[in-house]
């Protein structure tokens, strides 16, 4: 087990390296000023200041001495300090992370706890409850994340004052009542990026349990003795193969969506790091950005090949094959 | 007695109704509703089109006479700050948007680049996926490890920088915004692909249409379509919405096509900022992408169960 | 598979059509949501949604758009960052709301008799937060730091380049002195100034104080949680008596418009109204009891930038940049789009106050002891006049109509424009439409921060749609207009005139406002008859403030931007 994640691990490597050369690539061909890019660059800058201080700003050293350079910390674990404020990126982002994971996976959780049961009452019989709210859902599904956010700030938080507008909470000490403000902020939120995996979680479960309940294999469970809740226990092993691979396409709808929703809901996650990072070229960030997300995709990747064979045993042989069936 | 799925062939009948129906009005949009006419005679005798000059910007000249005009004759592009979000009425039936053009001739002109973002970039994706999954599947050793470095490297890579870079190198435009929505989608259906292949490799089905003498890419084919079509079918009728809300987010943060197209996603990213005044320039999008996704869902309803089982079931 | 379809066929239509018919159902359910939530009312309840923070009767909060990068007060020059350092330092002199300079940390001061030397005598028993005393030391410091290119010092260099010495004779008085009159200098002195002991011997990037900043000001810092809020108290030693509020906090909101609905949820205190509610929020009764209002108009204002340095066929000919200038529809623009809270420019010096010491007429939204001189204000586009100009100029049209030619060339351009900003791409849609009628096709250009910024920087484009904030004095457009600027400075016309040139430049050595007056008159004459930039217009702001609070006053530069500005708001007498 531990071999195989060592190996894993080294396979991974190149594409690891790859995808941060990709990254400073692009951030040094766009075009860029460091002095745009040091404290948003503000005022009006003559010409005589611009030479001066351009000087001060630039690069020391070329692009693949600085990529050069920039591996060669990573190695110490250095990733570099921002060029908007000299901070180190480690201390930008440990600051930033923490909210954007709370909220990505507070949503994957409700997109499962809302999209699976109804994905099961959808297959298991005909109802006309079911089919309203899926379609439901297939609507609320084309709402742009823009637009449910403002509706739902509106409705909820402006018109009833039911739930807080913006922001992460009055912060304070750690504490039953801290989180339940945290609980409060973060109900609208998820809300807004849950909406399009709902549905998308909700159709492919129910194309998924009806192949899976496909009338055989009922008729042969059922005649086996098993119904009620051992029957969903006979075929949960399964059905658990299409929701690990479900996870591939939400994911993407998560991250895109959270910039835009971190933005509305003044959420001080990644995204807006990210944005502004782009925006002002300022690559040790990016590029720590950029290997983080996908180091997290790879270790989510490792995960699921890890418990895949656990439920289906036919994969076992291609694990223990060594080949990499999760991709 | 046994459940059977809803009558599957109504559904997927009207979805692909549906479908069509969209399809034809994105296509004829420019002679459906236009300020130019669809014939006219040049002051030279000649013949001309242009209704289907879409691209330039300058009106043709006053001299051409006018042979057949569109049935609604209307602008797109024409900005009256007189008539500035004006609710719908018998003038503009879906409104006018912020610089007073009307909203129902942006919304069918719209529906051409919308509908080919979200096809264009979703097809993409699925095509580059099954060929890339499906070769690593196929080749095994030294092809596989490298193709799923690529594939990885991919899925790990945000498309929003993507699509900034492509912007800034290629001067915005349709064909870098697809590019780069069909890169961020291209991972998950080629990691599909290529699990559904080792596995279908592993089964004697590969073996005997081997030695029946089918050649390698054939069989690869001929077999493995089926059996990723049905949960990809799913994946493709979200991902065409879905990459049109993406095309929306970048119009919102300038990255989307050139203005003044009138793209669904761009008429989205304009409404935002009056929506407390005027709800039409977001509502009719949200209904033309339902009207999308419902087409395409019941479409594909018909597609993925039987494929499913048949493979679950083996 | 033997058993298929059948047995539900005639159960599978009328599902269908219940599947149908609940979509529409749910269609009109959210339409009728919409239309609920968007139109008009005011919020149902009376009082805001109960915080569970204490002490609401002195706490104020700001919205931000975008967290500072650093409260270094010398590198630190990004509009937020400038906010807060308002309130936790002070700097050497400040301006009143209406952009006449006022005393802070200098008491008074004088110039010397050649203009070149300016003194100031600083106030006694200053301190710190920390209880240090403030004294001239420190003033020299951040001078030091300022020139220093390692600071960084992005935007605040320009006003010292023409600075000889600076010097400390004793604890009390800072003595500057310029190479030659410089009639600007008083005003580069509203700079926040630095603790140097706070920085000595600690390396100026990365020193302690740049986050947790330190300060002669009403407010002193309390904290900074990244990413959401600055929280700052008052400061009860400060040398004009203690602020009316017992702490202040930015909030950081990036979205605009959620800061508007926080204000009406009551999480924030102040927040720009947008413009398409504005007219409506203001009648509305509910609102105006529980916000007042102030308008203002910012020293900004759009322009478009005719590249005119002959790398293009279209613009180094001043009949075409003054065609184009009359066939654009400003007026309509801001009439309709922005709701008429703006005001169309047609010179860059008429917002600006005269020089320092004349009776000012600011605050208003017609600002300007300087009218705009010789184009006439028009009300409406003229396309006619500008057809002739155009025809005159060579660029004709074929009789059948189309677009015009000069000997071939077609009139083709490409106008560069920021992405991120709606009233540049809108306008610039409106712009286009414009010139289309007129036979001249404008292709638009989205570009990002950045890519923009280079492309003017190194001239490559042939139309650019920018803005430009000048300062209180009309020397802040020599960046915009002088010649030396062209090539790294702001001159992205590629203006070149001689006269100008030397206007400006007599300008700046006189200490007469009089005379400052009459120069800049004429360079205004001579840029309204060149047109090398097409100045568009400059938007307006409402605001709305929580009327739990009294003493909020409007200036060019918001509520927060001028002398006293924060040190002034306080609970409103029998605050609710």
């Amino acid at each position: 087990m531990t071999g195989y994640i060592l190996r894993r691990a080294l396979v991974s490597l190149p594409t690891l390296l790859g995808i941060t050369l990709i990254a400073f690539a692009i951030l040094n061909l766009l075009p860029s000023d460091p002095l745009l890019t040091w404290s948003d660059g503000a005022g009006p800058v003559s010409a005589e200041a611009t030479s001066r201080l351009r000087d001060a700003l630039r690069p020391d050293s070329g692009p693949v001495m600085r990529y050069a350079t920039w591996l060669f910390n990573l190695l110490r674990f250095d990733f570099g300090h921002s060029l908007r404020d000299g901070r180190p990126v480690t201390a930008v982002l440990t600051e930033a992370l923490p909210w954007t994971l709370i909220l990505n996976l507070s949503a994957l959780i409700a997109i499962y706890a809302l999209g699976l049961p109804l994905g099961w009452i959808g297959a298991r019989r005909r109802s006309g409850t079911a089919a309203a709210g899926r379609a439901l859902l297939l609507f609320l599904s084309v709402v742009p994340p823009f637009a449910a956010a403002l509706l739902m700030q509106r409705l909820f938080a402006v018109r009833l004052g039911l739930l807080p507008l913006q922001g992460t909470g009055a912060g304070g000490a750690p504490g039953p009542a801290a989180a339940a403000d945290l609980l409060r902020h973060m109900v609208l939120p998820c809300t807004c990026l849950a909406l399009a995996g709902w549905a998308y979680a909700a159709r492919y479960a129910r194309a998924a349990f009806r192949a899976i309940l496909a009338p055989e294999a009922m008729a042969a469970a059922r005649a086996r003795g098993l119904h009620g809740f051992s029957l969903a226990r006979h075929f949960a092993p399964n059905s658990a193969l299409p929701f690990v691979w479900m996870v591939a396409g939400i994911v993407p709808a998560l991250v895109s969506g959270s910039v835009v929703i971190e933005a509305i809901f003044s959420w001080p996650g990644l995204g807006q790091v990210l944005l502004r990072g782009v925006e002002g070229r300022d690559y040790p960030l990016v590029m720590a950005l950029v290997l983080l997300a996908a180091i997290t995709v790879l270790a989510g990747q490792l995960v699921a090949d890890l418990i895949l064979p656990a439920i289906d045993p036919r994969l076992r042989d291609l694990v223990a094959r060594d080949e990499n069936v999760h991709g | 007695m046994d459940r059977r799925r809803d009558g599957a062939p109504a559904g997927a009948r009207a979805g692909i109704a549906i479908l069509t129906a969209c399809a034809a009005l994105a296509l004829l949009a420019p002679l459906l509703v236009n300020d130019r006419p669809i014939v006219a005679r040049d002051p030279t005798g000649r013949i001309i089109f242009p209704a289907l000059r879409a691209g330039r910007g300058v009106a043709s000249g006053s001299g051409d006479v006018a042979l057949l005009w569109p049935p609604i004759r209307r602008s797109w592009r024409d900005v009256d700050l007189a008539a500035t979000l004006q609710p719908p009425s018998a003038r503009h039936p879906c409104g006018t948007d912020l610089l007073g053009r009307d909203l129902m001739a942006r919304m069918l002109h719209g529906a051409r680049i919308s509908l080919a973002i979200g096809f264009g970039a979703t097809l993409l994706a699925l095509g580059l996926g099954i060929v890339l999954g499906g070769a690593a599947g196929l080749r095994g050793a030294g092809t596989d490890l490298l193709l799923s470095r690529v594939i990885e490297a991919l899925s790990c890579f945000p498309p929003f920088i993507l699509a900034m870079a492509l912007q800034a190198v290629g001067g915005g435009g349709i064909g870098a915004m697809v590019l780069a929505i069909a890169i961020g989608r291209t991972a998950a259906a080629a990691r599909f692909a290529r699990s559904e292949t080792i596995r279908w490799r592993g089964t004697g089905i590969w073996v005997a249409a081997h030695a029946a003498g089918a050649s390698r890419p054939g069989a690869a084919l001929r077999h493995l379509l089926p059996l990723v079509s049905g949960p990809l079918a799913v994946q493709a009728a979200f991902g065409v919405t879905h990459a049109i809300l993406l095309e929306s987010s970048l119009s919102f943060l300038g990255l989307g096509v050139p203005a003044p197209l009138p793209s669904w996603g761009a008429i989205l990213a304009e409404g935002r900022g009056s929506l407390d005044v005027a709800w039409w320039p977001v509502v009719f999008p949200c209904l033309g992408l339902a009207l999308t996704l419902a087409g395409l869902s019941w479409a594909g309803d018909r597609i993925s169960p039987p494929i499913v089982a048949r493979r679950l079931l083996r | 598979m033997a058993c298929s379809g059948g047995g539900r066929a005639r159960a599978g239509i009328p599902r269908r059509l219940l599947a149908a018919a609940t979509r529409a159902a749910v269609a009109l359910a959210v339409a009728a949501l919409v239309a609920a939530t968007t139109t008009g009312c005011s919020p149902a309840r009376d009082e805001p949604p109960g915080r569970s923070t204490g002490g609401r009767g002195g706490r104020f909060v700001f919205p931000l758009a975008i967290e500072p990068a650093t409260l270094n007060f010398v590198s630190g020059t990004d509009q937020a960052s400038v906010l807060v350092e308002r309130l936790v330092a002070d700097s050497l002199v400040d301006h009143d709301a209406d952009l006449r300079v006022v005393p802070r940390l200098a008491a008074s001061w004088e110039i010397a008799a050649d203009g070149r030397t300016l003194t100031f005598h600083l106030r006694d028993g200053v301190r710190f937060h920390d209880g240090v005393a403030c004294t001239s030391a420190d003033v020299l410091y951040t001078w030091e730091r300022i020139m220093d290119p390692a600071s960084h010092a992005v935007g605040r260099v320009d006003a010292f380049l023409p600075v000889e010495t600076v010097e400390a004779p004793d604890p009390l008085t800072v003595r500057v002195t310029y190479r030659e009159p410089y009639a600007p200098a008083l005003r580069g002195w509203e700079i926040p100034i630095l603790p140097a002991h706070l920085y000595r011997g600690a390396d100026f990037a990365t020193a302690a104080a740049n986050r947790a900043p330190v300060g002669t000001g009403p407010f002193r810092f309390v904290s900074w949680e990244a990413g959401r809020r600055i929280v700052l108290a008052a400061n009860p030693d400060y040398w004009a008596g203690p602020p009316g509020l017992d702490r202040f906090e930015f909030a950081i909101i990036p979205s605009a418009d959620t800061a508007y609905q926080a204000l009406l949820a009551g999480e924030v205190d102040y927040a720009r109204i947008p413009q398409a509610v504005a007219a409506t929020r203001a009648e509305d009764p509910e609102f105006r009891r529980r916000f007042s209002t102030v308008r203002y108009v910012p020293l900004f204002f759009y322009y478009i930038a005719w590249r005119g340095d002959g790398s293009n066929p279209f613009f180094a000919d001043a009949r075409v940049r003054r065609a184009l200038g009359m066939a654009i529809d400003r007026q309509g623009y801001v009439r309709s789009v922005l709701h008429g809270l703006g005001e169309v420019v047609t010179s860059p010096f008429q917002a600006l106050l005269p020089p320092a010491g004349d009776a000012p007429t600011a605050g208003a939204p017609t600002a300007g002891a300087m009218p705009a001189a010789g184009a006439a204000a028009a009300d409406a586009p003229d396309p006619e006049t500008a057809a002739t100009l155009l025809d005159a100029a060579g660029w004709r049209r074929a009789s059948t109509g189309g677009l015009r030619r000069r000997n071939g060339t077609p009139f083709r351009f490409t106008l560069l424009v920021f992405a991120g900003g709606e009233d540049h791409v809108q306008f610039s849609q409106v712009a286009q439409d414009n010139l289309r009628r007129l036979g001249i096709e404008m292709t638009i250009e989205r570009l990002d921060w950045q890519t923009l910024w280079s492309r003017l920087k190194s001239g490559d484009f042939q139309a650019a749609l920018s803005g430009f904030m000048p300062g209180p004095d009309a020397d802040s457009l020599y960046g915009l207009l002088h010649s030396s600027q062209i090539d790294g400075g702001q001159n992205y016309a590629a203006f070149r005139d001689p006269d100008t040139d030397a206007w400006f430049l007599a300008a700046r050595r006189t200490l007469d406002d009089r005379e400052r007056r009459a120069l800049y008159r004429r360079i205004e004459n001579r840029i309204v008859a060149e047109q090398p930039y097409a100045f568009l217009f400059a938007p307006a702001v409402i605001a709305g403030v929580n009327a739990r609070f009294a003493g909020a006053k409007a200036s060019p530069q918001g509520i927060l931007g001028h002398m006293p500005g924060a040190f002034a708001l306080r609970p409103a007498a029998g605050g609710s």
